[in-house]
């Protein structure tokens, strides 16, 4: 299937996804169009359009949890950044996203001590 | 009026099993358990995967394409459960299931 | 690029104690370029990432303006060993592989943040 075309059916589908949970796409466009044609790639190679920002491991157990929106698994990591990791969501109440920044998650349980 | 729609006979579908039916252009999965019938949308809220293909226990049913877990009684998925399955109110009627499809 | 020479050299380069760099001509400081002469000492700069990352192609952009020398390792591109060996060497800085992982001397910082790589540079 063209790239484009897959990009759009995967819009569609996250969009559904992260809008329960209090997400939308990042006005940062370009950054959504690049994530996504990324994930298209990566649906291609290897089945499913893992998050373009984290390591694979190969192991299921922990490769699934990174299948795009993994917003699920990390939730509170990244509900304090107010972003997903790679700045594909942001907070719906977010018009800058230039000013959030990545937190890694020893910062963000440490933080919350 | 509710729209009961005749799906398969009850005894078509043993305890802790699931089946795929289609009703006018809807795939829905009718699972089994403890002697109640539930029946949910086919379609992974996730991206779209059939849920029929996936694996059954408990209450609980997990897709086969990224594994997500959805609540056979509410649709929730377990892990976000702001997101769900689309489920539906089912009867049984002289040894058949119905589904209320709305 | 030459990946298993680069992670031959850091696995050595973490085994020695202290890290000196007289130990072993292939790892740790490098002497300085011409010019530099003033600067007390450089930091090694390794950047962890992936090729679909565009927040480690903002980190290289930044390390490259700032004219510090660095490797650039594409986890997602590495074989095997490779990757299990970046794996362990995150261990200490993050629990999730997520990119970039800036080690900057012998500290780290994980994800793309110019203000903590500066500070780090200039400590
Ligand atoms: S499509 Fe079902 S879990 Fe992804």
């Amino acid at each position: 299937m063209d790239t484009k075309k897959r990009m759009e059916q995967l819009r569609t589908m996250f969009q559904r996804v992260i809008d329960p949970l209090g997400y939308k796409f990042s006005p940062d466009e370009e950054i959504v169009e690049f994530l996504l044609e990324q994930e298209v790639m990566i649906e291609k190679e290897k089945g499913s359009p893992f998050c373009p920002c984290q390591g694979l491991t190969g192991e299921r157990e922990h490769d699934m949890k990174l299948v795009c929106p993994c917003i699920p698994f990390h939730r509170e990591h990244y509900d304090a950044m107010k972003r997903c990791w790679c700045g594909l969501y942001v907070h719906k109440d977010v018009n800058d996203p230039d000013e959030l920044f990545q937190i890694s998650k020893k910062e963000f349980e440490a933080s919350r001590k | 009026m509710a729209p009961w729609i005749f799906t398969i006979a009850e005894k078509e579908l043993n305890d802790g099993e699931k089946k795929l039916v289609i009703l006018e252009n809807n795939k829905l999965l009718l699972l089994r358990q403890k002697g109640t019938f539930y029946a949910m949308s086919n379609k992974s809220p996730h991206m779209d995967c059939p849920l029929s293909k996936g694996t059954f226990k408990e209450y609980v049913v997990e897709c086969p394409c990224h594994d997500w877990h959805f609540d056979i009684r509410n649709g929730e998925f377990i892990d976000a459960k702001e997101i769900k399955a689309p489920i539906y109110e089912t009867k049984v009627e002289d040894g058949n299931i119905y589904v209320n499809i709305e | 690029m030459d990946t298993k020479k680069i992670i031959e050299g850091l696995k050595q380069a973490i085994k020695v104690p202290g890290h000196n760099a007289s130990t072993d001509g292939k790892s740790g400081d490098l002497p300085p370029k011409q010019g530099e002469g003033l600067e007390t000492e450089r930091k090694e700069v390794i950047i962890y990432a992936l090729s679909t990352c565009p927040w480690c192609k903002k980190a290289k952009k930044f390390f490259t303006e700032k004219g510090v020398d660095f490797e650039y390792i594409e986890y997602d591109k590495a074989d095997e060993e490779t990757r299990k060996y970046i794996q362990e060497d995150c261990k200490a800085y993050t629990e999730t592989l997520g990119f970039p992982i800036v080690k900057i001397g012998d500290d780290a910082v994980v994800g793309y943040n110019t203000k903590k790589y500066s500070s780090l540079l200039d400590r």
